[in-house]
């Protein structure tokens, strides 16, 4: 381990530095653009089409309020009206909030933690372009006139092929899967970034505060998304296919969907409250020109928040008909949550009381958040409770809440970030004056909306209703929250002049204009495309406080990593606690390969929602194609670090080690992958015991024989491949192709064998839930134990070009990783569908 | 993994508590006139006790490893400490939760 990196790199003009910097990391332009994979501009672009995605979805918003305004006005028949609010929901949550809060994290984090990029660059192209594609064929579906109405969470039967036939819920389903694709990458580039690229000596204990929030955040939505995934999935497939998950008259359940849909979607506030709470813990001690107070105890509050979010997932089922003691459970996890959240306010209200705080323009956004989202939480106290919340369940009352909740824990601090870190996008100051009206009029605007919707609800307004009559007591606050809409939009509207006039009118930033204590202000503002061009040591949580002079020390390259003529992307690679650096990150630079899988997922998502099947295969051939030759370019490849020289002191490169982000990355994503295949389970399990027509037939067609050869022959190719890793790190490589063709050998017997008890198990996958859901887990299997033989093939072949080898021994480390996980879901999968069923007295 | 530890534990509770009294629902639904003296009651309440016991036991553990004479530096008395905050909030957790074993019967 090495402690100081320091005055390491050989000394040159850093003007000469910056311009070679400039050739390894600098942008193209034009058509190339699209091959851009750098974190600021992927970051920006997150940001800025979430923000046109929000200004769509908020025109879905104003449509709704006008038609709501007075009694018995149509502005829109029920079936449009029905289509705008899913829309405006689904827009919001999917569209907006987490992929705006993930690109300002993508954009954040490298900056914060002293590193010049993501770990996975690439993988965050793809996830924009994911992002981008999945959003404009969702609102393809509104310009189309077939956009989902079955409301943004899509409950079955409503959203099932017997009551809504035509495209409109396959577009939500695709489109939503797609999106999520984006959702869950980055989640995996922020964990491992967070985790393996601090700066030298960032342990734990001095990373900012912003970056434990979107630590959390990004492992909830690794772990919380693949349940709506999984859901998503068995949906199309029962609209599709015809296969029952959902169907009670075939053994299905539609309240399976609640279950894998909630268990996304109440983390899902939480992924989106998150950070937003992580922008307040930053901005207010700069504010207050004072430290966070109790940072211990906040980053004890984020994690507690984070693990007790995933326990109130049924608070949103409490009318289903679930047991009273399985509703307590939930009740009470949902008032405990109110716990950690209020840790965090005494923290904040500490700090504003021990600061000296300054009104600027993000303040008055703060103060607005902790207005807005104290009521929010109180009234989320409120429907935690089960009588109360039958009372207003699928009313107004619920619709406010959730609005103080969201807008008031995610919009109001995006907004002070947003005027926080403006000098940041454009090097200029916002406007104070225009700022302050725009504040304002959207905290009247919003509170004029909202508040009185409570009242409208607790008298007994449904949600969702496209008109009422008059002379039901709803007709004053009706007209009230229109009134209060239009002037939030006109709130809207000034702020985002603001913003436009402010590239062209606003006072030049000077270096850290807010005197922050974060490493983000110590970029050049805007920052370039590799944001430091020596990367310093950390001594303490508040650098910039600490050592006013940083900025201008890194970009005369005083600190390390300064070295560029090798033409690499470079940035440090640390321990995950001690911050401590152990190898250099090589990071690979623009590509093509991001935006062509994107391409070709969007044809495979457009075929399956034009039911073109032949063509959908077609994509996914290659998409399958063109990842693992964007694999292919990695380690010791030509293009990637075929020179492993480092400077004299520095570590290796990490592709020379055992431990380089791809193995964490691998992890995070089995992680993920993990939680898909457990909802799997769970859904199973959940059949089993609770559908009322659950059917399972008197003589099992599944050969249990066969799966159990087919599980022995993977144990026996998952303990051949252990021993590769472990030669590897002796140093010894006699065999390595060798051992890798066997273990492939062993993987494609072992597939065939698995594909043998497919088909030969006769399943009657559209006349029993009981069937389709084997049939899914089977199918799951045997896509994963094909990769994985894949994959060790390709191995094989890279140790043949000379890729993978004695010093560059890291890519079959993590290809091991996928055979465990294969074990893994195998052996679970018999014992799930042929132990348990004779276990439990059926077939 | 020490950091979140207590509160894994917590969550593998929370779902083997959800899980099983659905299954025990469908297999073997105690008496409703039993009200909450029951056999499922009593086996989750012992389960929720034991649960307390460790998470009580691994945060007190994780508070004298924070503590003198062990000699730990800044970064190891931070993870030490938010190690134990997380045991002792997770076992808070579990009793806050299971306390309502002591009010509800099940399957009903």
């Amino acid at each position: 381990m090495i402690s100081s990196f320091r005055g390491s790199a050989p000394s040159t003009d850093p003007d000469q530095l910056h311009d070679q910097f400039n050739d390894v990391w600098g942008n193209p332009r034009g058509w190339r653009a699209l091959t851009i994979v750098n974190h600021t501009s992927i970051g920006l672009r997150f940001m800025v089409t979430g923000g046109v995605f929000f200004l769509i979805g908020g025109l879905m918003a104003m449509l709704i309020r006008t038609q709501l305004a007075m009694p018995g006005y149509v502005l829109m028949e029920p079936d449009v009206y029905n289509q705008i609010f899913t829309m405006h929901g689904s827009v919001m949550m999917f569209l907006f909030a987490v992929p705006m809060m993930e690109g300002l994290a993508v954009y954040l984090i490298p900056k914060m933690l002293g590193a010049r990029d993501l770990v996975f660059p690439r993988l965050s192209a793809l996830g924009y372009f994911c992002y981008l594609f999945g959003g404009i064929i969702l609102l393809s579906s509104v310009f189309l006139g077939v956009a989902p109405k079955a409301g943004w969470f899509m409950y079955t039967p409503l959203s099932s092929a017997s009551h809504m036939p035509g495209v409109n819920s396959d577009f939500w389903l695709l489109g939503i899967t797609f999106v999520e694709i984006s959702a869950v990458s980055a989640g995996v580039e922020l964990v491992v970034s967070i985790l393996r690229t601090r700066t030298n000596g960032m342990a734990l204990h001095k990373m900012p505060i912003y970056a434990w929030y979107i630590l959390v955040m990004a492992m909830m939505i690794v772990i919380g998304f693949p349940p709506l995934i999984l859901g998503s999935i068995l949906l199309e497939l029962e609209r599709a296919a015809g296969l029952p998950f959902f169907d009670t008259a075939k053994g299905g359940d539609p309240v399976l969907w609640q279950h894998l849909f909630w268990l996304f979607g109440h983390p899902e506030v939480y992924i989106i409250f998150l950070p937003g709470a992580g922008i307040v813990s930053t901005l207010l001690p700069v504010f207050c020109q004072r430290p966070l107070v109790g940072y211990r105890w906040v980053v004890l509050g984020v994690l507690t928040t984070g693990f007790l979010s995933f326990g109130l997932w049924v608070h949103h089922m409490f009318t289903v008909g679930i047991p009273a003691l399985a509703l307590g459970f939930f009740s009470a996890a949902s008032m405990l949550v109110a716990i950690p959240t209020g840790v965090q306010i005494f923290a904040w209200i500490a700090t504003l009381w021990l600061g000296k705080p300054v009104y600027h323009v993000p303040m008055l956004w703060l103060v607005g958040f902790l207005i807005v989202f104290v009521c929010g939480g109180l009234t989320g106290v409120m429907v935690a409770l089960v009588p109360f919340d039958w009372q207003v369940h699928d009313t107004h009352f619920v619709v406010a809440h959730m609005h103080y909740v969201l807008v008031g824990g995610m919009f109001f601090p995006l907004m002070a970030g947003l005027y926080y870190w403006l000098p940041h996008f454009s090097g200029r100051m916002p406007s104070v004056r225009l700022g302050r009206w725009g504040f304002w009029l959207v905290f009247i605007g919003f509170n004029t909306t909202f508040l009185i919707m409570h009242w409208t609800g607790l008298i007994g307004m449904p949600r969702r209703v496209y008109t009422y009559d008059t002379g039901l007591g709803w007709d004053i606050p009706n007209l009230i929250s229109s009134i209060g809409s239009f002037i939030m939009a006109i709130g809207i509207g000034t702020i985002l002049l603001d913003i436009v006039l402010h590239f062209r009118f606003g006072q030049p930033a000077k270096t850290n204009p807010w005197n922050a204590d974060t490493l983000e202000w110590a970029t050049s503002l805007p920052p370039s495309p590799y944001n430091f061009v020596s990367l310093p040591d950390i001594t303490d949580r508040h650098p910039l406080w600490k050592d006013p002079d940083l900025p201008h020390s890194i970009a005369r390259a005083e600190h390390a990593l300064t070295t560029i003529d090798h033409g690499r992307r470079e940035t440090w690679g640390s321990d995950p606690l001690s911050g401590k650096v152990r190898e250099v990150i090589h990071l690979p630079g623009n590509s093509w390969w991001p935006f062509v899988a994107s391409v070709f997922l969007a044809a495979l998502c457009l075929s399956l929602l034009n039911k073109v099947y032949w063509g959908a295969l077609i994509a996914t051939v290659a998409t399958l194609i063109v990842l693992f030759r964007w694999s292919w370019e990695n380690g010791a490849h030509p293009t990637a670090a075929p020179d492993a020289r480092t400077q004299p002191g520095e570590p290796p490169l990490h592709s020379r080690t055992f431990d380089g982000p791809g193995l964490w990355g691998m992890g995070v994503t089995l992680l993920a992958n993990g939680t898909l295949y457990l909802s799997l389970l769970f859904g199973w399990f959940y059949l089993w015991t609770v559908s009322p027509e659950w059917q399972v037939p008197e003589q099992s067609q599944l050969n249990g024989w066969l799966m159990l050869a087919s599980a022995v022959l993977l144990t026996l190719g998952t303990l051949w491949m252990r021993v590769i890793p472990a030669r590897l790190r002796r140093g010894d490589i006699s065999g390595l192709m060798g051992n890798l063709g066997v273990v492939t050998a062993i993987g494609v017997v072992q597939f065939g064998t698995l594909l043998w008890v497919l088909l030969s198990a006769n399943l009657q996958v559209t006349e029993t839930a009981h069937d389709a859901v084997i049939f899914v887990i089977l199918a799951y299997s045997l896509i994963h134990c094909g990769l994985a033989t894949i994959c060790t093939l390709l191995q094989m072949l890279r140790v043949h070009h000379g890729y993978v080898g004695e010093m560059a021994p890291y890519e079959p480390v993590v290809v091991e990783q996928l055979w465990y996980y294969n074990l893994g879901v195998v052996w679970s999968a018999y014992a799930a569908i042929v132990l348990f069923p004779s276990a439990w007295g059926g077939a | 993994m020490q950091i979140p530890f207590g509160l894994i534990i917590w969550s593998i509770w929370f779902a083997a508590l959800y899980g099983s009294h659905a299954v025990a629902c469908t297999i073997a639904p105690p008496d409703p006139s039993l009200g909450i003296f029951n056999w499922l009651n009593a086996s989750f309440g012992l389960v929720t006790l034991a649960v307390v016991v460790v998470l009580l036991w691994l945060g007190h553990r994780s508070w004298k490893l924070s503590r003198p004479p062990h000699d730990l530096d800044e970064r190891q008395v931070f993870v030490t400490k938010v190690a134990s905050g997380i045991h002792f909030i997770a076992a808070l957790s579990t009793v806050f939760v299971g306390l309502q074993l002591a009010f509800l019967p099940p399957c009903v």
